[in-house]
């Protein structure tokens, strides 16, 4: 009992909570529990360790995997049944009989528990599927009890009639001490991560080692990670990729592991840094055995470089973003013809694209009129649909060389549609395609400047 | 004609008695192949296009093993250090930046399993995005791929695997899901008793490759990603992403808590012009190539690749094209062949063949300049002219050689010059020079003006550059002479062509580097009174004092500069260079018999590598016949309707017609 109490910190309040509802073996289990609570907040962890701890028989279904009832049928059984036999089971009936069949088998009222993971998928299944595992005790005759872990609260599954309400566990997130408590926990496997990957005198070894030095590390951390981000296992993670940068002056010599001050200095703005790639998870560690000497790999090294540089910038802004990949030429024009489609009211083409497009007079009428649309651009309304047709008439207006309506051409819209830079169907059809530009200002902009072409000119909003 | 239902119905059907079957399918493609075998141009055709292939394979190992290694070696490194990673859930995977040339990825990725499986695991599934229409179908054709992707190199590369194991697991494809995969890996991997492996060879990696990520339905991956992050603590899953784009791509469609669950490495593959140029250079623009496409051809190929599709497989299969429209049922093709051959094809080639090659355009010039006898003996003497081909041809190639060399040369030179007139590239170059002679242009004599105006080490460096060049064509042998001897006064070109064009070249470059590196000292002492001068700009350089420094300059423009020796020899070495360039630089088609070798029908290759469907449409309705090839014949009848649909359903009935007697 301690035991689960020292391995789980923080959650002593649910654990006696679910050892209540399943503790004793001589009684009935519960009919169903609902255990609801974020992302890592120990829910599965909680379960399987009391499961395990009571030693009672469990299946645990992850439910993403069940993208057809059927696999979760036969998991159920294949995981109840002792010996390894292919069981078939296509349909609730059959899996309640097969269920019985076991009732009947079994001398003993042994408590049996399924645990549906990631429980919010069964609300897109069919749905009885989930109200009868509800009252899944009342059909078969089984010491059976159903657990549902979800990130999603009960109210937002819907039931239409005669779902049985479960007994709801409500998992709260940690908080910063909590969070502190459960990754100082890990503290060795984090030295031990520093010191695998390094080699380090061993005085400093020993300085690394100390606990104060981890602690301090945390708190600086989790001042500015807590905020941000609660996920338990995105933290233990940037916790990790940082714990090495802030030790690296101190494996160095450069800094004392006890002058706190000049290691917050240091620390700081990498944390910031890392703040940014929060989620992103790219790997940085470089691969150590670079293949051996060929003349391309002479030339590619400095390349690579580059590229671990650029990749942080890349990320981070849209226009590194545009340029980090390169287009044909025609597709270039492609893209901002179907970016200007997006953006421009269509009866204004005539007189964007058109050089002889007439006088415009400028009543007041249409000044106010515009005035009252600038409050809220076309370029910050969000991208109109255009047909193939408009785009292609843009596409030949603003380019000014002539060239002939190609398949190649055609072919080029297809590549951008899979490319996800333009939505829209992939067929051609010639006439009742339609497309959406799905791409921003800053990346247009971006592309148009390498063919030397002023976006803005051609925007009705900036005219 | 009873048993035609209906008009509205579209299709006739005859049943004809015509049974499929193994044997009658493949006997008209074994008569197509051996009709075909027996013409010459169809031998030279398939010779040279497997050589090309060949070339293409060796360049495509080379330019991808570099990346290919790193990934291998990333992948093995997960591998290895997979014990002790401690975080639960985490999928390594690697992220490989293609661009955006689809077409050219399957190589690639393809090469990328090849390389897996010999090196780190034999478990490798490639899932495209056809295949992974709903999560179902995903995870199984992956767990597919990887149990029975095993099995077959097994049974190629080693006999005595358990045959129990492969019996058991003969599953069929509904049955797979990760579960079975997990099970199918521990009967595997974690039964077998130890002692029998080693450890590390105990776990082998599984690897599924998603090559064309952006094509992927968002959902359905995420829900992917989710199962397998669930079993990674149990299976050692190494994801490989082919992303078009950019990382960020990968961000925009995962979620944090999906994303949560890669780790990712980022992986930046070549730019396809880069292997554009590659392929180019090093297989179609040399003189070892025996097939040349003409300038404009060659532009036409080009500009399809950089202004629509950045596809190399695109560009190869066009200039595949060509080459076999340039073949196709023409016998004095077969003459387009590599150098030893051409004795033995002249002699092969048919009386009407030498006709033919007499009616060529390129002939005529050459036969002006000949005198009364030999013409008439060029047209009465069979022989005569045999030989005078063959000896014609021979000048081609070394004309061929000194062609590619001189643009090299020229490469070399023009590359770092300010504001690029010529271009950069070899491939730009080359449509440059083949189209007109190059030597007559504007930007050509501009960027030997600029030359004239290079500084020593530059020129020094370059020298050394082109010499590389040369030295990379022709194998370096001792040289005889030392050139050092040679005088600069007796530097003339001699009339041939070919390797000793490029050796006399090679020795009069050595002569001009030496000459230039030793020029040095001359120089200097001309550069301290440049300084002087500076000085002397400097004192003036106070304000108010701006009419003497305008004298002070104009006066500076009418002294005649002397000419270090440095100089000197610079526009020597340009005049000669301008005399070289001259020579070796004549546009392709002012040789005797170029069609042979060059390709320059641009006009009819465009219509079937660039397609134009409105164009198509347009001819169609105004001129119907010239789709419906058949009917020559019948568009002289009289009452052909010049309307398309009436004309095709007058060809139809036409054909029929004409079928009918024949059928019966």
């Amino acid at each position: 009992m301690e035991e689960i109490y020292n391995k789980l910190l923080c959650r002593e309040d649910q654990l006696k909570n679910l050892l209540d509802f399943l503790g004793d073996s001589d009684e009935p289990l519960p009919a169903s529990l609902f255990v609801s609570g974020s992302m890592a907040t120990g829910k599965t962890l909680c379960l399987t360790t009391v499961l395990q701890y009571l030693n009672y028989k469990h299946v645990f279904i992850d439910c993403i995997e069940c993208y057809s009832p059927k696999i979760m049928y036969e998991a159920i059984l294949t995981g109840l049944s002792d010996d390894q036999v292919d069981v078939k089971c296509d349909s609730l009936w059959e899996l309640i009989n097969n269920l019985n069949k076991l009732g009947n088998n079994q001398n003993s009222y042994e408590p049996i528990v399924l645990v549906f993971d990631r429980a919010e998928r069964l609300r897109n299944m069919d749905q009885n599927i989930m109200s009868t595992f509800l009252r899944l005790r009342e059909f078969c005759n089984l010491n059976v009890c159903t657990i549902f872990v979800t990130h999603l609260i009960y109210d937002n599954f819907y039931f239409k009639v005669g779902a049985r309400e479960p007994i709801k566990l409500y998992f709260p997130n940690y908080n910063k001490e909590e969070l502190f408590k459960i990754i100082f926990l890990h503290q060795k496997s984090f030295v031990r991560h520093l010191t695998n990957n390094h080699n380090i005198d061993c005085d400093i070894k020993e300085e690394l080692e100390r606990p104060e030095l981890f602690a301090n590390f945390l708190n600086a951390f989790l001042s500015v990670f807590y905020r941000p981000c609660r996920d338990l296992i995105e933290l233990q993670h940037m916790a990790r990729v940082n714990f090495v940068k802030y030790c690296e002056p101190i494996i160095k010599n450069e800094i004392k592991s006890n002058d706190l001050s000049k290691l917050w200095r240091h620390i700081a703005p990498i944390l910031k840094t890392s703040l940014e790639l929060l989620y992103l998870r790219i790997n940085n560690t470089k691969v150590p055995t670079q293949s051996p000497g060929k003349e391309n790999g002479d030339t590619m090294q400095p390349q690579c470089y580059n590229f671990e540089n650029t990749l942080k910038e890349e990320l981070l802004s849209t226009k590194t973003f545009a340029q980090s990949f390169e287009l044909p030429y025609y597709a270039k024009f492609l893209l901002i013809a179907a970016y200007l489609a997006s953006y421009n009211p269509p009866k204004e083409d005539k007189r964007l694209f058109m050089k002889n497009h007439g006088k415009q007079r400028k009543k007041l009428q249409q000044v106010k009129a515009k005035a009252k649309i600038n409050e809220k651009l076309n370029t910050q309304l969000g991208p109109k649909v255009f047909t193939l047709d408009r785009l292609l008439a843009i596409f030949y207006a603003i380019l000014e060389e002539r060239i002939g309506l190609t398949s190649n051409l055609l072919a080029q819209i297809a590549t951008l549609v899979e490319l996800k830079l333009i939505a829209g169907s992939k067929e051609i059809d010639l006439d009742s395609s339609k497309y959406k530009c799905i791409i921003g200002y800053d990346f247009i902009s971006a592309v148009a400047q390498t063919v030397g072409f002023n976006v803005r000119k051609y925007l009705y909003d900036f005219i | 004609m009873e048993s035609t239902i209906s008009v509205s119905k579209g299709v006739f059907l005859f049943p004809n008695g015509f049974k499929k079957t193994k044997h009658s399918k493949k006997k008209p493609k074994c008569n197509l192949n051996e009709r075909l075998s027996k013409d010459l141009w169809y031998e030279t055709f398939k010779c040279n296009w497997e050589l090309i292939e060949n070339q293409l394979k060796g360049l495509h190992e080379q330019t991808y093993s570099v990346l290919l290694n790193d990934i291998v070696n990333y992948v093995k490194l997960i591998n290895q250090e997979h014990e002790y990673d401690t975080l639960e859930g985490i999928i390594p995977s690697a992220t490989l930046l293609t661009g955006v040339n689809q077409p050219d990825h399957v190589n690639q990725f393809l090469a990328l399993i090849n390389k897996i499986r010999e090196d780190v695991t034999p478990h490798v599934a490639m899932i495209n995005s056809q295949d992974a229409q709903t999560v179902k179908h995903f995870v199984e054709n992956a767990v597919w791929q990887l149990i029975h992707g095993q099995d077959v190199l097994d049974n190629s590369a080693d006999e005595n695997i358990d045959n129990d194991i492969l019996t058991q697991f003969r599953i069929k494809k509904n049955q797979c899901t990760v579960k079975t995969l997990l099970s199918w890996y521990q009967t595997k991997y974690m039964k077998q008793p130890p002692k029998k492996q080693k450890c590390s060879v105990l776990k082998k990696a599984l690897v599924i490759i998603i090559p064309d990520f952006e094509s992927f339905n968002c959902n359905i991956l995420q829900d992917f990603v989710m199962i397998i992050s669930s079993y990674v603590r149990l299976l050692p899953i190494v994801l490989i992403f082919g992303v078009a784009t950019s990382v960020s791509a990968l961000h925009k469609s995962f979620p944090y808590h999906v994303s949560s669950k890669l780790l990712i490495k980022v992986f930046h593959s070549h730019p396809s012009h880069v292997y554009m140029n590659q392929v180019l250079e090093n297989i179609f623009l040399t003189h070892t190539s025996p097939f040349h496409l003409s300038g404009k051809a060659f532009e036409l190929m080009t500009d399809v690749f950089l202004f629509y599709d950045f596809s190399v497989t695109g560009i190869i299969q066009s200039i595949k094209y060509c080459m076999i429209d340039h073949y196709y049922g023409d016998n004095i093709k077969s003459l387009c062949c590599r150098r030893d051959e051409i004795e033995e094809t002249v002699n092969n080639l048919t009386v009407d063949d030498l006709e033919n090659i007499r009616h060529l355009l390129s002939f005529r010039p050459f036969l002006e300049v000949q005198d009364c006898e030999t013409k008439i003996a060029l047209f009465k003497d069979n022989n005569f002219f045999r030989e005078i081909l063959s000896k014609e041809l021979h000048k081609l190639h070394d004309y061929i050689h000194t062609f590619y060399l001189c643009i090299r040369l020229l490469s070399v030179f023009v590359k770092d010059l300010p504001k690029n007139t010529l271009g950069k590239t070899i491939r730009e170059l080359y449509t440059k020079c083949s189209m007109e002679c190059v030597t007559n242009t504007q930007p050509y004599r501009e960027s030997m003006q600029l030359l004239n105006f290079q500084s020593q080490l530059k020129l020094i460096e370059t020298i050394k550059n082109a010499l590389k060049e040369i030295n990379f064509d022709i194998p370096v042998t001792p040289l005889r002479s030392t050139p050092s001897k040679n005088n600069l006064h007796n530097i003339t070109l001699k009339n041939d062509l070919g390797l000793d064009f490029a050796k006399t070249i090679r020795i009069h470059l050595l002569t001009f580097l030496r000459q230039i590196e030793n020029a040095c000292n001359d120089t200097s002492v001309f550069t301290n009174t440049d300084m002087d001068a500076e000085n002397d700009l400097e004192n003036i350089n106070v304000p108010g004092n701006r009419y003497k420094l305008k004298e002070k300059l104009l006066k500076a423009t009418r002294v005649e500069r002397i000419q270090s020796e440095y100089e000197m020899i610079r526009s020597r070495f340009v005049c000669y260079l301008e005399e070289v360039f001259a020579k070796g630089l004549q546009p392709p088609h002012t040789q005797t018999f170029h069609e042979i070798i060059f390709f320059s029908d641009v006009s009819s290759v465009k219509k079937q590598i660039v397609g134009s469907p409105r164009g198509a449409i347009h001819t169609a309705l105004s001129n119907p016949i010239h789709y419906l090839q058949v009917c020559s014949n019948i568009s002289n009848l009289p009452g052909f309707p010049s309307s398309p649909s009436f004309s095709l359903l007058y060809v139809c009935m036409y054909v029929s017609a004409c079928k009918q007697p024949t059928a019966k």
